[in-house]
């Protein structure tokens, strides 16, 4: 698989307040295939900012580098920079007082691209994104969904292979949301390009991304397929919802390691963490004694958020 | 051809925007042709019978129109890092492959020009309303603005610098805009003559008033001029580019 990112031990530290040292990075180090939906993900003041900053060169780590697609950020910037773009602050990467065909030309041009090629492109674009009403409309008029898929228009007409989005579904409503989403999925589709997001919308990331890197406190806590993460934490835990049971049942039942039960409306829930499935037989040989009956069994359903939880959970433990 | 193209794109933004807020552009220059007013009706007296109508007015005007071109170039890199930095714009032009500094050249040219027109409504007016005739040789006036306008581009980095790394200086920045006063008015005579386009203002003002013209200039003179402008673009760009780094390495490029 064609790495298009490499990230190696990055380290950087902030001189604060009263010349107290803030360590943001701490040996961050990831690789970033071609052609996916890659998160970045973190806690407020984790460090996710920094790395996208340093990766688009806005920001100089203390140590390690930074490849793009083989060129070194720091050593062949202007190489480096050709194959990425960015929108680092939502609906504000782009001009207000210009419309949306002048704001694509002009980013366009300034990374090189040729008008000849961009008379059939822009357009397109504009279509795509729903934006030809409102092509030669100042950015300023538009809604704030509309500005933030100009933008994400604007890193797509500057022809670069990688795209950094922070926080591209930011203040977007559930539909401007949903539309960003799918321009995102369209990208990776039928333009064959590679896009790093972060964002705190744990929906968003079980949706459209592929590999998650999560960072906390400077430090990477996971670096995996999404999917696999997703089975990882699925898999451990398990609802049983049961008829009544007897005191003796319920003292059996409490023994049992990682087992927690709550009365529900017609009788129990049993959620069992399956980090030994020996437990499992264990209680339904307690309901098996007394021929309880088992009104369903269900695979407990973790989303993204819960498995986030749990590993920044984990990392802080 | 990137250059070119990352130029033409700079230009025609600024004629966008010139066209666009065009009442905008408008009021400035009536802002600008007020002050005017009010310097040179502070000088004559208002109402004064027999206004002296010499060599004095025809150096006000070309002073201060010297001086609103100076100002105008020199206020474009710093007062535009501000507001691209506002705007959430300047990450975008430090990640273009061209690279800032080339941007930002690009952008103090485009201006130039489009400010040149502003520049020239002003000269028209302010000789209409005194009442002056001043000798406007294009071909020696030409290499004189080019050679003041290179310094002053060069003080527009380094101020552009200085914003880059404290952002919030707009106070400190119009300093400069008096500053930029005594640049064209000192008496380029003694070794104030190597102020950035102390030299080169002068020879505006003598084309101007005097009706002088290239052959007049010593050669001694543009020697003068050549380096002192090459000189602070220079240093300009080389403080432009350290404060770069610098708030790189602070991780401050592009935060208010």
């Amino acid at each position: 698989m064609d790495i298009v990112l490499k990230v190696n031990n990055l380290t950087k530290t902030y001189s604060g307040s009263e010349g107290k040292q803030v360590k943001a990075l701490e040996n961050i180090s990831f690789e970033v295939p071609w052609g996916i939906i890659f998160g970045l993900l973190g806690p407020n003041g984790a460090g996710k900012t920094t790395t996208i900053k340093s990766i688009c060169g806005l920001v100089q780590p203390d140590a390690g580098s930074i490849a793009v697609n083989g060129w070194d950020v720091q050593c062949q910037r202007a190489k480096a920079l050709a194959q990425l773009t960015a929108v680092l602050e939502g609906n504000r990467n782009i001009y207000w007082r210009l419309t949306p065909r002048e704001n694509l030309e002009f980013f366009a041009a300034i990374r090189g691209r040729k008008p000849r090629r961009l008379s059939k492109e822009i357009p397109e674009l504009l279509e795509v994104f729903g934006l030809t009403d409102k092509a030669n409309q100042p950015v300023r008029k538009l809604s704030r969904g509309m500005q933030q898929k100009l933008a994400l228009a604007v890193t797509l007409v500057t022809g670069a292979p990688i795209l950094l989005l922070d926080e591209p579904t930011l203040g977007l409503d559930v539909k401007a949301s949903y539309e960003i989403r799918s321009l995102l999925r369209r990208i990776i589709q039928e333009e064959q390009r590679t896009v790093i997001i972060t964002t705190h919308d744990m929906n968003v990331v079980q949706d459209i991304c592929q590999h998650v890197v999560i960072i906390n406190e400077g430090r990477i806590v996971a670096n995996d397929n999404i999917q696999h993460l997703l089975d990882l934490f699925q898999v451990r835990s398990y609802d049983l919802v049961v008829g009544q049971l007897t005191p003796v049942q319920r003292t059996g039942l409490e023994q049992i390691p990682h087992l927690r039960l709550e009365p529900v409306n017609s009788g129990w829930q049993i959620s069992l963490d399956m980090e030994n499935p020996a437990l499992l037989w264990q209680a339904l040989d307690v309901l098996g004694a007394e021929q309880t009956p088992i009104e369903s069994i269900s695979r407990k359903e973790l989303n993204f958020e819960k498995v986030f939880m749990e590993i920044l959970g984990g990392a802080k433990a | 051809m990137k250059l070119w193209l990352g130029f033409t794109a700079m230009l025609k933004k600024e004629i966008i925007l010139m066209r666009r807020y065009f009442v905008n552009s408008i009021g400035g220059i009536i802002t600008i042709y007020f002050i005017f007013m009010l310097i040179f009706w502070g000088y004559t007296g208002i109402g004064t019978p027999g206004l002296q109508m010499g060599t004095t007015v025809e150096n006000i005007v070309v002073g201060y129109v010297t001086w609103l071109m100076l100002m105008m170039a020199w206020q474009t890199i710093p007062y535009s890092l501000l507001q691209e930095t506002q705007e959430g714009t300047l990450e975008q032009l430090c990640m273009s492959p061209l690279g800032l500094t080339a941007l930002s050249g690009f952008k103090v040219v485009a201006n130039a020009i489009t400010d040149m027109l502003i520049v020239i409504a002003m000269l028209v007016l302010t000789m209409a309303t005194t009442g002056t005739s001043l000798n406007i040789d294009i071909i020696s006036l030409l290499p004189l603005v080019l050679l003041a306008l290179t310094a002053v581009f060069g003080l527009g980095f380094f101020c552009g610098g200085i914003t880059l790394l404290f952002k919030r200086i707009q106070s400190y920045l119009q300093i400069v805009q008096f500053a930029l006063i005594a640049l064209v008015a000192v008496d380029p005579s003694s070794v104030f003559r190597w102020l950035p386009t102390t030299l080169s203002s002068y020879w505006i003002q003598r084309v101007m008033t005097k009706g002088l013209n290239l052959s007049h200039v010593p050669l001694a003179d543009w020697l003068t001029m050549i380096i002192s402008s090459v000189f602070y673009l220079f240093i300009g760009i080389a403080v432009f580019k350290l404060c770069q780094a610098k708030a790189r390495r602070q991780g401050t490029l592009g935060h208010f």
